[in-house]
């Protein structure tokens, strides 16, 4: 069942569970090497599809960006969220998981925040498979962002 | 020297914690400054978080915004095994010592690795702390506190590491 909670409603378990995927998916996966753990994380919305062992299978953190998230490079971008460190575990592939991950945030954001657009840096190789059809327009050129090729992408929340 | 300045050179607090005991917020400043130190700042893309952090002892210094300054954190190998060692009863190890740039040559590195071996040979039965430490200390900061080293080198998490012992006398 998909979990979101701020960073102050965390469990100590889930802090752990939650940096054990981003490390499977990010430093290990894809050699991310620029700083996982970071401030950001104290101001997000950690959003979490936990199965009944309490592993977590899938994730992403959603922020406000009107401000500078301090310390970091989000934001401000007014009336905006935005979506990051999006993780997914290998062996859920295929199984619509990730589609889902991205509709409960998607949900999360029109429900329960007054954002107008949903303001990412995707990573360019999910760019059409994952955001395009769920309603994402791209709207920058390919740039590079700790060593991967991303764009920069909107969408607009339907109200 | 004034008071002030008396206060300013003071040696930070140590704490020392089970997962448990620690806040979400010392946890998650815990994990920045691991990541800091090993993913970002020794490229390491190994696990870095991993589960053993629910069953060990955390030890920690905070500077006075709440960044973790130095850590490391400590376990019963007689009930864990590790990618290093296999269950190996009468011995505790320490791992994951990271001091952050700015706290470094402040001897903060040595004061740590002493309260752990400490810690351990009050609050446990350990007869002995096992090692698999980082070559490049090997003489300036275990070989210093007492350590003696066993084999040869070996490649862990990409960097060369060497078994270290030391027994506690008692």
């Amino acid at each position: 069942m998909f979990v979101a909670k701020h960073f102050n409603e965390l469990t100590l378990e889930e802090l752990n569970a939650i940096y054990i995927i981003r490390a499977k998916v990010f430093a290990i996966g894809l050699g991310f090497g620029d700083p996982d753990p970071d401030l950001a994380d104290r101001e997000a919305i950690h959003l979490m599809h936990e199965d009944d062992d309490g592993r977590i299978l899938a994730y992403m953190r959603l922020m406000d960006i009107h401000e500078n998230i301090q310390g970091t490079k989000y934001g401000p971008v007014p009336d905006s969220w935005t979506l990051s460190r999006v993780s997914v575990l290998e062996e859920t592939r295929g199984t619509g998981l990730g589609r889902r991950l991205l509709e409960e945030a998607l949900d999360y954001i029109k429900n329960e925040t007054d954002a107008a657009y949903v303001d990412i840096s995707a990573q360019a190789y999910l760019k059409d498979t994952y955001y395009k059809s769920a309603g994402f327009k791209q709207i920058s050129d390919e740039y590079d962002e700790a060593g991967m090729p991303h764009v920069r992408m909107i969408k607009k929340i339907e109200r | 020297m004034t008071k002030a300045a008396q206060t300013e050179n003071a040696q930070p607090q140590i704490h020392i914690k089970t997962f448990d005991e620690l806040t979400t917020r010392e946890l998650h400043a815990i994990y920045v400054t691991r990541g800091l130190v090993f993913t970002v700042g020794q490229k390491i893309t190994d696990q870095e978080v991993d589960d053993t952090d629910l069953v060990c002892f955390h030890l920690f210094t905070q500077n006075k915004e709440g960044k973790v300054t130095a850590y490391l954190r400590m376990y019963d190998l007689g009930k864990y095994a590790d990618e290093s060692h296999e269950i190996t009863p009468g011995a505790w190890t320490i791992g994951r010592v990271a001091v952050l740039d700015e706290a470094r040559g402040t001897g903060l590195g040595r004061r740590i690795v002493a309260e752990a071996i400490e810690w351990i040979r009050d609050n446990t039965d350990a007869e002995r702390i096992e090692i698999s430490a980082q070559q490049y200390l090997e003489n300036s900061l275990y070989g210093k506190a007492g350590f003696v080293t066993e084999g040869e080198p070996y490649i862990e998490a990409g960097i060369e590491h060497v078994h270290m012992n030391l027994v506690l006398e008692r």
